[in-house]
């Protein structure tokens, strides 16, 4: 029972007295735990991205009034939970095209790199209590860093490709790319100020008042680069499937795309898990001291719980021009990022420093709650006013 | 050789090959594939030196920024994917003059500076002591400003420019 209570990090120690009890050197069985702790963690995303791409394909069903994956031939299971098992050796056995006059290595080297990065974020979350890949003590920064090399596979996709649609796709989604940097970096400094760290363990151990309800406001913005850096609708524009079919990875196929496929699901699951640790207090829960095991499941409820956010946006959103899209960035979130940052850099030195964190909670809530009356009454006065000047204008014709 | 020597040697090579690899490549979109590689190197160097923050910035700002800078500048120039244009021009002379004056000087440097080491182990918190020298009056806190301020004017002159009249 006490074994069971703690029972990841057990397995982890059971392991490392396995190894110590045979006659090899201390340095290799560190080294040798700590290789097989990495193999571990990477399985993670890529073992429950099955169970995540049926979760979505059941909620995309429900809300299109539909039944979903029920059945898959002889292979069903119930509720059709192995579908996307068949779907995967389904993608193994395709054929495997490469265009005339693409540029080979380019063109086969960036599905790689793209799984490869989605596989790296989960170094740095904390998966529960005492369960984490490595607690850098650059955590946050070292995943906004990691943002910038998966524009750089994205450059290599649409370029190696050889086909302009997936050239102007690749053009379209680095711009959305680069501009939503910006919103989201600015919202994590908000996190970070309030928790005093960039260790994501810090970051959670802060949360005695989740973020979500200290920091509303930056939690909206943060999501809303959030969906459009993973290209889910309204910013749905990487991959507008009217328009351009796949966007840059128009010309893969087979288990390059699956590639693909797979780590835009995984990066979808990394951005619930970092939006649960930034801002729902990501492993914290109730018992969790007692039976720490617990905190996993706590993190996965949240992480379920963001998931069906995220997929509550892109399923009943219509999608935004790219104009419109760029224009909503540099013109409504970038601005107010800034000025949440300086909200909320003003509204914590009112605080002294005795104050307990629900005060120091309550103060940013209310900061939050100023800016964001604020920002609506603007939005409505420009609003009455361009509807004034549409009006004036159709009167004179 | 310890595994701190084997790791600083494959880095290095990674970086000075990749680095030959931009200035051989007669493909420019190669050239900036195999920077970007470069740059990789170098932040596994500051990983190596015990900076992560650094590695991550260089990652950020090099990688993310500059790198993409140049992608997009090769894509939208004319006639520099052509790959029967002349590798020089008529400046090839004096470039290769700045060149060998730069390279001498920096190695002169490198091997004649007193280079200091630190003594043990690098702080944990070299995070909170690299924010508060950047931000202390006896520390940095002067060139951060001004750095501030040159990067405003900069976008400034930017909007300007691009600014419809």
């Amino acid at each position: 029972m006490e074994f069971l209570k703690n029972l990841i990090v057990n397995v982890g120690l059971w392991f490392q007295g396995l190894l110590a009890s045979t006659s090899l050197p201390e340095t290799w069985v560190l080294a040798i735990t700590r290789a097989a702790g990495a193999l571990a963690l990477a399985l993670v995303p890529l073992v429950t991205i099955f169970f995540f791409i049926w979760y979505e394909r059941k909620i995309v069903a429900r809300i299109g009034s539909r039944l979903g994956p029920n059945n898959s031939g002889a292979y069903g299971g119930p509720w059709g939970i192995f579908q996307v098992f068949a779907d995967a050796i389904k993608m193994f056995t395709k054929e495997d095209v490469i265009p005339a006059g693409a540029d080979r290595w380019v063109f086969n080297v960036a599905p790689m790199l793209t799984l490869a990065i989605a596989v790296m974020i989960w170094a740095v979350l904390p998966l529960g209590k005492g369960l984490i890949g490595i607690d850098l003590n650059i955590g946050i920064f070292y995943l906004l860093s990691l943002g910038s090399g998966s524009i750089v596979t994205v450059v290599m996709a649409g370029w190696g490709s050889n086909n302009k649609y997936a050239l102007l796709a690749a053009f379209r989604s680095i711009a959305t790319l680069i501009s939503y940097e910006i919103p989201k970096a600015l919202s994590v400094l908000v996190v970070v100020m309030l928790a005093g760290s960039l260790s994501m363990q810090d970051i959670v151990a802060a949360q005695d008042v989740a973020f979500l309800l200290a920091l509303p406001l930056t939690a909206f913005l943060f999501l809303a680069a959030t969906l459009s850096e993973l290209g889910r609708r309204p910013f749905d524009l990487v991959e507008a499937d009217s328009e351009i079919v796949a966007g840059y990875f128009v010309e893969y196929s087979g288990i390059k795309f699956g590639m693909f496929y797979v780590a835009q699901f995984m990066n979808q699951l990394a951005a619930a898990a970092i939006f649960s640790t930034l801002f729902l207090g990501g492993w914290r829960g109730p018992w969790v001291d007692q039976v720490p095991v617990l905190s996993t499941l706590w993190l996965t409820a949240k992480i379920l719980l963001s998931v069906l956010i995220i997929q509550f946006f892109q399923y009943t959103l219509p999608r935004l021009r790219i104009d419109q899209v760029l224009a909503f960035n540099w013109k409504f979130l970038t601005p107010l990022a800034l000025v949440n940052v300086c909200a909320v850099a003003l509204a914590g030195k009112t605080v002294p420093a005795s104050a307990g964190p629900l005060t120091q909670a309550g103060i940013s809530l209310g900061a939050n709650v100023v800016l964001t009356l604020i920002v609506l009454g603007i939005l409505a006065i420009a609003g009455r006013q361009a509807r004034q000047r549409e009006a004036s204008r159709l009167a004179t014709q | 050789m310890t595994l701190q020597q084997i790791l600083f040697i494959l880095v290095g090579a990674i970086t000075l090959g990749a680095a030959l690899m931009v200035v051989t490549r007669r493909n420019v979109f190669h050239a900036a594939l195999f920077l970007i590689l470069s740059f990789f190197g170098v932040a596994g160097l500051y990983v190596l030196l015990e900076a992560p923050f650094l590695a991550a910035m260089q990652l950020f700002i090099y990688v993310g920024g500059i790198a993409i800078l140049i992608v997009f500048a090769i894509m939208l120039t004319r006639e520099v994917m052509n790959p029967a244009a002349p590798g020089a021009n008529r400046q090839w002379g004096s470039a290769l003059l700045v060149a060998v004056a730069l390279c001498g000087v920096l190695g002169w440097m490198a091997l004649n500076h007193d280079w200091k080491v630190t003594p043990g182990p690098v702080s944990a918190d070299s995070m909170a002591n690299l924010g508060k020298a950047l931000v202390d009056p006896q520390g940095f806190v002067l060139p951060f400003e001004v750095t501030a301020v040159l990067l405003l004017i900069t976008f400034i002159g930017a909007v300007t420019i691009a600014r419809e009249r």
